[in-house]
C-alpha cells in the first residue's frame, strides 16, 4: 500500500513538472527572464574580466547568483498564487492531487527552467577555455554552486508563491526574502548571533563554490534550504486548502 | 487537536530537523578542492602545526573596514577552523576595538594579526598562511624553548646594558616566550641538553675543547646561532666547514649608496633578501655595522641558504688600514653577510636536523642598534627559525597560477557580441517562435 | 453517491451553511437551487475536501467529476494537453481523452491553447476535464454557464447520460430554474445556509412558483 502511494505520488509529481514547464515556456517569462540576465551578466563579467586580464571564472558567479535572485523568483510567482487566483488548484485539490507531488513538481519545473536560462552562461567558460587557460576547478564548483542557489532560491520563490494569490507580491516577498539570505552575513562580526546568521548567508556560501571549492556543508546547506522552503510551502498550501 | 493543528506541528518539527542537520554538516564538513594548484587547501606543513593546537586559540586580524583582503582573510581562517575547531578568529577594524589592540600588543598604525591562547599572543604581520602558521607555530612552541648564550671565550654579554651589550637582545627573546640563559663553555665545555638553541656572538678567545663539542652537539641535532665580526679573529671554521659556511676575513664596504647609511661604507643598509628563508622573509631592512662576509663552501648535500647579500657596489676588504679595492687579494660584491643551513639526517630511524645560522656582525644585536629598522625582527625570526621544531614556519602554501587573459580588441567585441546580443537575441526569438506557433493553432 | 450529512460553516462568526443534509444516489441527477450567497458554493467546496465543515460530514465517491463555477486551466496548454495532464493526475490515470473531448464537444479544439478559448469552449473543455475517469460522482457547479443554446442543449445531454445510462451520481448547482426542470430527478433548495426543500422539479412554471415561495418563507423567517 506504501509502494503503491509512493509510484503514485512519483507519477504525479513528474506530470505536473511536465505540465509546469509547458505553461512556463509557453508564457513570456523565462524568455525575458533569460535575455536580461544575460545582458546584465555578459556586460558585468565582461567587465570584470577585461580590469582583470586574468583567465577567471570566479566573479561570474556572484554576480551571477545575485540576478538569480532577483529573477528566479519572477519565474516562479506564477506557480501557486496564479493557480490560487484562478482556482484551477482546486480541480486538482478535488482530484486530490498530493500537496507533496504539487508542490515537488512546481518546485522541480521552476528550478530545470532557471538551469536552462542559466545555461548559456557556460559559453563564457568555453571562451576563457578558448583564449587562455583557465582553472577548470572553479568553473565545475561555481556551477555546481549555482545550480545548487537556484534551487534554493526556486524554493524560497515557491514558499513566496504558495503565501499569496497575486504574482507581483508573490515575486517581491521572494526576491526579498532571497536578498536577506544573500546579506545574512552583513555585519555577522559585531552581533553575537553573527557567526549563526553567517551560515545563513547565500552568497558566502557561493563564494567557496566560486573560489573552486565543494564543501560537504555548503552542498547540504543548499540542500536542507531547499527542502526546508518546500516543507513550509507545502505545509501553507495544506492550509490553505483546508481553511 | 485539528488535522492542520498536527500538520503545523510535524511541519515545525521537521524544519528543526533540518536546522539541526545543517548545523551537523557544518562541524563535519568535508570539502574537495577542485582547483588545479589545490590552493584552497591548506599546506601539509599549516595542517600539522593545526592538529597540534589543543586549547582554545583565537586569531584577530586588524583590518579597517574597507581595506582589501578581509573577505580573504576570514575565507583562509576559516579554513583553519575547519581544521581544528578550538580555532576561532575574527576581522576586526582596528580603530574600533583599541583595547584589543593594546592588550594583544598590535601597531595600531600597520595593524596586523594576533594570535592568543591563554595568556599568551603572537603577532604576525599578514594574514597569509605563511604568517599565521609560523605564529600559530611559535605559540604552541612549549613555554621552556631556552635559548642559550655562549659565555667563557670573550663572548659579547647579554648583562651588558651599554650601548655594546646583548641585554636589550636577550629581553626581547624573554617577551618572545624564550626561556634566556648564559652558559660557561669555559667551565665546562659541553652545551647542556636543555638549550633549544646556542649563540655565539662574537667569542675573542679560542674556542679550544668547546668548539669541538659545540660542533659534536651540532651534528646531534642542536641548533647554533654565530653572531661573527670583523674585529673577532677566532677561527670558527672549524664548526662552521663541515656545514659548507665559512667565515671570510675583512670588512665588507658598501658603495652603493642606498645599501648603506649616508656616507658610511661600513655600515649596511641591508636591501637584498634574495631568499625565500623565513628569517628574512617581510623583513625591512637591517642595518649591519661593519660586517664580515659569509662564505658557501662546496660540499656534498649541502643546503647553505644565502640569506643576505650586500650590493654589487661593493666588495671584501682584507685590509680596512688601505681601503682601497685591490682585484688580487680583495673580492667583490655582491657578498653573502648572513646564510643558513640545515642538514637533515637519519639517525637509526630517528630525523636528526642540525640547524647553524650564520651573522656576519654582531652589532645589529646590540643596544645601540637593535632598535633599527629590522634589526630585532632579523634577531627574532633567526632565533625562531632555529628553535622551533622541525620546519614548521618554512610553509610553503599553495598559490594559484597567473592564468593571463589576452583580451585584445576583437576578442572584447566578440565577447559582448555574444552576450549582450546573441544569447539574449535568441531567447526572444525563442519566445517570439512559441507565440508565433501558438497563434496558429 | 454523493451525502452530506449535517454539514455547517461559519466564515468570521457568520453561520454561512447550517446542518445541510442531503444525498444523491446513484444514477440521479439532483438539482442544487439557491439564490446569489444562499451557500450553495460553501457546501460544495465541503462536499469535495477544499473547504473543512466546523460539523458535520461530507460523503463523496471517489474520483468525483468536478467542474467549478469559474473554470480555469492554464493558458498557455492546449486542450489535448491539458485533459492529458488532468487524466494522468486522476486515479487511476485514465486514457479517455479523446473520448471526453468528443463527448464535451470540443474534439476539434484538440490543440488549441486555452487562452484563446472562448468561455462557452473554455467551459466544456472544464466539462471534459470532469468526464476523465468515469467518476461515479459529479458535482457540477453552474455547468451551463456561457453555452449557447445548442450546446445546452448537448450538455443537458450529456449530464443526464451520465446519471441515467453511467449510473453516476451527478449533483448540479444552477440557478436557472428551467435548466433544473429539464434534467434534474430531485432538487435541493438551500436558503440562507439551510435546506428549505427537497423535492421533484415538476415542470418549470410550476417549480419557479414554489421556488419564489420558499425563497420569500425564509427570507421573512
Amino acid at each position: 500500500m506504501r509502494g503503491l502511494r509512493a509510484t503514485r505520488a512519483t507519477r504525479a509529481t513528474w506530470a505536473v513538472v511536465g505540465k509546469e514547464l509547458v505553461v512556463l515556456w509557453t508564457s513570456p517569462l523565462p524568455y525575458v527572464v533569460g535575455a536580461l540576465l544575460h545582458i546584465v551578466l555578459g556586460t558585468l563579467y565582461v567587465n570584470q574580466l577585461q580590469a582583470r586580464g586574468q583567465a577567471l571564472a570566479q566573479p561570474l558567479f556572484p554576480l551571477a547568483g545575485f540576478l538569480l535572485i532577483a529573477l528566479v523568483p519572477i519565474l516562479t510567482m506564477r506557480t501557486l498564487a496564479d493557480e490560487a487566483r484562478t482556482g484551477s488548484l482546486d480541480l486538482l485539490h478535488a482530484v486530490p492531487v498530493p500537496t507533496r507531488a504539487l508542490v515537488v513538481g512546481k518546485w522541480l519545473a521552476s528550478w530545470v527552467t532557471t538551469l536552462v536560462v542559466l545555461a548559456p552562461a557556460t559559453l563564457f567558460a568555453v571562451l576563457l577555455a578558448w583564449w587562455g587557460n583557465p582553472d577548470r576547478g572553479p568553473i565545475i564548483a561555481g556551477f555546481a554552486g549555482l545550480a545548487l542557489l537556484s534551487a534554493a532560491v526556486a524554493g524560497v520563490g515557491l514558499l513566496a508563491s504558495s503565501l499569496t494569490s497575486s504574482q507581483p507580491v508573490a515575486a517581491m516577498v521572494g526576491f526579498f526574502v532571497a536578498l536577506l539570505l544573500w546579506f545574512a552575513h552583513v555585519g555577522s562580526e559585531t552581533t553575537s548571533a553573527g557567526p549563526l546568521l553567517a551560515g545563513f548567508s547565500i552568497s558566502e556560501r557561493l563564494r567557496s563554490f566560486a573560489g573552486g571549492a565543494i564543501d560537504s556543508s555548503d552542498v547540504g546547506f543548499f540542500v536542507l534550504l531547499t527542502a526546508a522552503a518546500l516543507v513550509a510551502a507545502a505545509t501553507v498550501v495544506q492550509g490553505r486548502r483546508l481553511r | 487537536m485539528s488535522a492542520f493543528a498536527r500538520r503545523l506541528a510535524a511541519t515545525a518539527a521537521a524544519l528543526a530537523v533540518l536546522f539541526l542537520a545543517g548545523v551537523q554538516l557544518e562541524r563535519h564538513r568535508t570539502q574537495f578542492d577542485l582547483t588545479a594548484d589545490d590552493h584552497l587547501t591548506l599546506s601539509d606543513q599549516t595542517r600539522q602545526v593545526v592538529k597540534a593546537v589543543h586549547s582554545p586559540t583565537t586569531i584577530v586580524v586588524f583590518l579597517r573596514r574597507g581595506e582589501a583582503g578581509r573577505a580573504e582573510a576570514a575565507a583562509l581562517l576559516s579554513r583553519y577552523r575547519r581544521l581544528n575547531r578550538r580555532i576561532s578568529f575574527r576581522v576586526t577594524d582596528p580603530d574600533e576595538a583599541p583595547g584589543q589592540v593594546r592588550r594583544l600588543n598590535v601597531d595600531p598604525a600597520l595593524g596586523g594579526v594576533a594570535i592568543a591562547a591563554g595568556s599568551r599572543s603572537e603577532q604576525v604581520p599578514l594574514a597569509s598562511e605563511q604568517d599565521i602558521t609560523a605564529g600559530l607555530a611559535r605559540l604552541l612552541r612549549p613555554g621552556d624553548a631556552t635559548v642559550c648564550f655562549a659565555t667563557g671565550h670573550g663572548e659579547v654579554e647579554t648583562g651588558l646594558e651599554t650601548g655594546e651589550g646583548l641585554s636589550q637582545a636577550a629581553g626581547l627573546l624573554r617577551v618572545n616566550g624564550y626561556k634566556v640563559e648564559t652558559v660557561d663553555l669555559l667551565a665546562d665545555p659541553n652545551v647542556p641538553a636543555r638549550c633549544r638553541s646556542l649563540i655565539v656572538a662574537t667569542p675573542t678567545a679560542p674556542l679550544g675543547q668547546a668548539g669541538a663539542n659545540m660542533k659534536a652537539w651540532l651534528d646531534g641535532g642542536g641548533r647554533v646561532l654565530f653572531l661573527a665580526d670583523p674585529v673577532s679573529t677566532v677561527d670558527l671554521n672549524e664548526v662552521l666547514g663541515p656545514y659548507g659556511l665559512g667565515l671570510d676575513r675583512g670588512i665588507v664596504l658598501e658603495g652603493d649608496d642606498g645599501s648603506r647609511l649616508k656616507d658610511d661604507p661600513i655600515t649596511l643598509v641591508l636591501r637584498d633578501y634574495r631568499s625565500a628563508s623565513p628569517i628574512v622573509r617581510r623583513l625591512p631592512p637591517a642595518v649591519l655595522p661593519g660586517a664580515q662576509a659569509v662564505s658557501q663552501v662546496d660540499v656534498d648535500q649541502n643546503a647553505t641558504v644565502a640569506v643576505a647579500r650586500s650590493s654589487a657596489k661593493s666588495y671584501l676588504e682584507r685590509q680596512p688600514g688601505q681601503p682601497s679595492f685591490d682585484p688580487a687579494t680583495d673580492r667583490p660584491g655582491p657578498l653573502v653577510v648572513a646564510a643558513t643551513v640545515e642538514q637533515p639526517r637519519n639517525e637509526g630511524g630517528r630525523i636528526v636536523r642540525p640547524r647553524l645560522a650564520v651573522i656576519g656582525d654582531v652589532d645589529f644585536a646590540t643596544n645601540s642598534f637593535l632598535g633599527e629598522a629590522g634589526n630585532s625582527r632579523l634577531f627574532i625570526q633567526t632565533v625562531d627559525w632555529l628553535t622551533l621544531r622541525s620546519d614548521l614556519v618554512s610553509v610553503d602554501p599553495n598559490i594559484p597560477d597567473f592564468r593571463p587573459l589576452e583580451l585584445t580588441r576583437s576578442r572584447l567585441g566578440y565577447a559582448r557580441l555574444l552576450s549582450g546580443v546573441v544569447v539574449p537575441g535568441l531567447f526572444l526569438l525563442a519566445g517570439a517562435l512559441v507565440w508565433a506557433v501558438r497563434r496558429t493553432r | 453517491m454523493i451525502e452530506a450529512k449535517g454539514l455547517s460553516r461559519s466564515f468570521g462568526g457568520r453561520e454561512v451553511v447550517h446542518d445541510v443534509d442531503f444525498r444523491v444516489g446513484p444514477g440521479e441527477v439532483v438539482g442544487f437551487l439557491g439564490p446569489n450567497g444562499a451557500g450553495k458554493t460553501t457546501t460544495i467546496r465541503m462536499l469535495l475536501g477544499l473547504l473543512r465543515p466546523d460539523r458535520g460530514s461530507a460523503d463523496v465517491s471517489r474520483p468525483v467529476g468536478y467542474l467549478p463555477e469559474q473554470f480555469a486551466g492554464y493558458d498557455g496548454m492546449s486542450v489535448r494537453g491539458y485533459l492529458r495532464f488532468m487524466a494522468r493526475m486522476k486515479q487511476p490515470p485514465s486514457n479517455e481523452v479523446d473520448a471526453a473531448m468528443a463527448r464535451a464537444g470540443v474534439a476539434d479544439l484538440a490543440r488549441r491553447p486555452l487562452a484563446r478559448l472562448s468561455k462557452g469552449q473554455r467551459q466544456r473543455v472544464g466539462l471534459a476535464q470532469a468526464l476523465l475517469g468515469s467518476p461515479p460522482a459529479f458535482v457540477l457547479d453552474e455547468p451551463m454557464q456561457g453555452l449557447d443554446p445548442k450546446q445546452v442543449v448537448d450538455a443537458r445531454h450529456v449530464v443526464q447520460s451520465l446519471a441515467h445510462e453511467g449510473g453516476a451520481a451527478v449533483l448540479l448547482s444552477t440557478h436557472v430554474l428551467a435548466e433544473a426542470a429539464a434534467i434534474c430527478d430531485r432538487v435541493v433548495v438551500i436558503v440562507k445556509g439551510r435546506v428549505v426543500a427537497e423535492e421533484r422539479p415538476g415542470d418549470a412554471a410550476d417549480l419557479e412558483a414554489r421556488f419564489l415561495r420558499l425563497v420569500g418563507q425564509a427570507e421573512l423567517a
